[in-house]
């Protein structure tokens, strides 16, 4: 093993550019208030994110897994500061975003972009693939005239590997990879450092997500982007991340580098959805570790670790009792779990 | 039951030269265009391909539930133990579907009605094709919510599908297509809109049931990995057309059809990335306009082996591992 992993730790170390961070976030926790009653009182809360610090290093993709309703595009959504935290802390480039204006905000907007799941929901119908594109370059006055932005929107399109005759065309001309090829236009556009991907591949077909994949990975090459890569697919973060962080009702259960969360998962949910995914063989007779039961309730969450009514590891007396913490088991690497595997 | 197979020699299920078209503003287009397959009891067949490929208009088509306009069933014939569906009274066919052969949805929040309870929605597909009064439906619909693993399957007949999960709808859905205990079950996409550790208890739950009630499954998905994992026999579809067809064995361990070979090689595969980060296999191009097909064959302008004869003719179905019954619509699949 060690032998196998010695260039792996050597490219980790690989150009300083990439060690340095671009967006952190320090306990950063959401709820929402549940409305109920005729007073429309907030009686109870729902836990979208709790206690969450992750870090994205520049040019590098943090891959961020879990199950519907575990909270990930709130996360993404926190980050870029659509929403505002209930706690806790955003910094982009060492600058906290919690507590600055929108017009202070303003300047850093252009820096970072979100690329969303739904390329028939997110453009705009009545707007053609130019004016979908060139808005962002007009209200950052990134260009100096209307050719000089016709000459951008064509570099854009091509750069995402579509042509510049398309620029007169409506959304609802294009097939769903090319529109989400429209979607990484538009955030291009204002040549950001920073992007959520919020499920960008989910939408669509096998063939064309690889497409979309390999599209994000040379862009990232090319450009030096850092990406927050949120899926619920565990194949496809392997191959768009550098690190990754498992998250399940709201907290990151456990957090290492792509090698080390493939090759050594420790929480038990992690070994769960890795096992649930299907592989496309047929001779591979494989361990089906089955989950019982749903993801319970984020306004009522399990007390102790969320995960313990479901966890076949959990120890009575002290999983439901108190959340685990999240530990570093080897370097780089982060458990929350009292009872993880060993490797 | 099972057994008294009227036709001996012919399979449970028997899809023949199927044609399914759909009529638009801007012409018509073949949508299933001469799909044959065949199904024996407990055995599963999954229909893959994206978007647009036809495989849902042919689950649809095997129930005859296309919208009738746009959509027309055109020629071939649907053969469940030797009688043709397609043929059949509207009337007879009504006595069928849902009793011999069943079908469950990709999105169970939609084909529920959220203004009926479950249970009452069960104890209706029940009093359709079987003689019971009403209580003796409602114990048989509490039965077959506890076969389908829905905990206090007495408290929960009286839920409305609002009160459940993703997860539990689609077990529920399950439950009334099962509640007949029919001899096809046609599923479309049952597990796309579910998370992937929910995807593997409902594709549990329905090989256990297969096995029990003896049942033949239409699994119809984009999802190879699903495939591989539960069905015996795979038929893959492209703009219409089945483009290769064989045991899941054959297919995945040798395709002969070089859109099967792409498709299979865009999957990403879990655990195998070491060292850097690699580029994934892909396609290039996208799926073509069913209103404008070329003249060849019509995965031609994706195809990295296509020469100019894929461009002219249309290749027919071949034979490539005889005796199997492995084919592939491919002039080119020595080379592959």
């Amino acid at each position: 093993m060690s032998a196998r992993e010695a260039p792996a730790a050597t490219s980790a170390a690989s150009p300083p550019e990439r060690k340095r961070t671009l967006v952190a976030t320090d306990k950063l926790t959401k709820y929402f208030p549940v409305e109920r009653g005729f007073f429309r009182r907030a009686g109870k809360y729902l836990r979208a994110v709790e206690d969450v610090s992750i870090r994205v290093r520049r040019a590098e993709t943090l891959g961020l897994v879990g199950e519907s309703g575990c909270g990930k595009s709130t996360l993404g959504r926190l980050v870029l500061r659509l929403m505002d935290p209930t706690f806790g802390r955003v910094l982009f480039d060492g600058k906290d975003l919690v507590p600055l204006s929108q017009g202070e905000l303003r300047p850093l907007r252009r820096r970072m972009q979100i690329i969303f799941q739904d390329p028939y929901s997110s453009l705009n119908p009545r707007m053609t693939v130019r004016e979908v594109v060139g808005e962002a370059i007009r209200v950052f006055s990134l260009a100096k005239g209307k050719s000089e932005e016709e000459g951008m929107i064509a570099d854009l399109l091509k750069k995402v590997g579509l042509r510049p005759e398309h620029m007169s065309r409506y959304p609802h001309e294009f097939s769903g990879g090319q529109r989400q090829r429209i979607g990484i236009a538009r955030a291009l556009a204002v040549k950001p450092d920073f992007i959520v991907c919020d499920e960008p591949i989910s939408a669509l077909d096998v063939s064309i997500q690889a497409q979309i994949v390999n599209l994000l990975v040379e862009l990232q090459e090319q450009m030096g982007l850092s990406y927050l890569f949120i899926s619920h697919d565990l194949k496809v973060v392997e191959h768009v991340s550098h690190r990754v962080a498992v998250m399940y009702l709201g907290r990151i259960v456990e957090q290492a580098t792509r090698e080390s969360l493939y090759a050594r998962s420790r929480h038990p949910y992690t070994r769960a959805l890795l096992a649930a995914a299907p592989v496309p063989d047929p001779e591979k007779k494989r361990l089906r570790v089955l989950l019982e039961g749903d993801i319970p309730s984020p306004i009522d969450p399990p007390s102790g670790c969320s995960f313990h009514p479901r966890c076949p590891r959990a120890i009575r007396g002290t999983c439901d009792k108190e959340t685990p913490p999240l530990d570093e088991v080897e370097p780089g690497h982060r458990v929350a779990c009292y009872n993880p595997h060993e490797v | 039951m099972w057994y008294d197979r009227t036709h001996v020699g012919t399979p449970l299920l028997r899809v023949e030269e199927l044609v399914t078209t759909f009529h638009t503003d801007r012409g018509v287009v073949r949508a299933v265009d001469r799909v044959s397959f065949d199904l024996e009891e407990s055995q599963t067949i999954g229909i893959v391909g994206e978007s647009g490929c036809g495989k849902s208009v042919t689950a649809l088509s095997l129930m005859r539930l296309v919208a009738i306009p746009p959509g027309r069933i055109e020629s071939g014939r649907v053969l469940l133990d030797g009688k043709n569906l397609l043929e059949l009274p509207e009337r007879e066919m009504r006595a069928i579907r849902g009793n011999s052969i069943s079908m469950i949805f990709q999105e169970p929040m939609t084909s529920l009605n959220p203004v009926y309870t479950v249970g009452t929605q069960i104890v209706e597909a029940i009093r359709m094709h079987q003689d019971k009064s009403r209580r003796e439906a409602r114990v048989h619909a509490v039965e077959m919510l506890r076969l389908v693993g829905i905990p206090s399957p007495e408290s929960n007949v009286e839920a409305y599908p609002h009160q459940l999960s993703g997860g539990m709808r689609q077990r529920v859905m399950i439950a009334m297509a099962l509640a007949c205990e029919p001899k096809v079950l046609v599923a479309d996409k049952p597990t796309t809109a579910l998370d992937v550790t929910i995807q593997a208890q409902i594709l549990e739950l329905l090989r256990k049931l297969q096995q029990k009630l003896k049942m033949a499954v239409v699994l119809i998905t984009h999802d190879l990995g699903v495939v591989a994992e539960v069905a015996e026999t795979v038929v893959v579809m492209y703009a219409g057309r089945v483009v290769e067809r064989g045991s899941v064995r054959e297919i995945f361990a040798r395709p002969r059809h070089p859109y099967t070979r792409g498709l299979l090689d865009s999957i990403p595969k879990p655990g195998v990335v070491k060292g850097a980060r690699r580029r994934l296999p892909t396609i290039e191009g996208v799926v073509p306009d069913l209103h404008a097909l070329p003249p060849g064959c019509a995965f031609a302008e994706r195809c990295r082996l296509a020469e100019d004869r894929c461009r002219q003719e249309d290749p027919a179905l071949e034979a490539v591992a005889p005796p199997s019954a492995h084919v592939s619509r491919c002039f080119r699949w020595r080379d592959l």
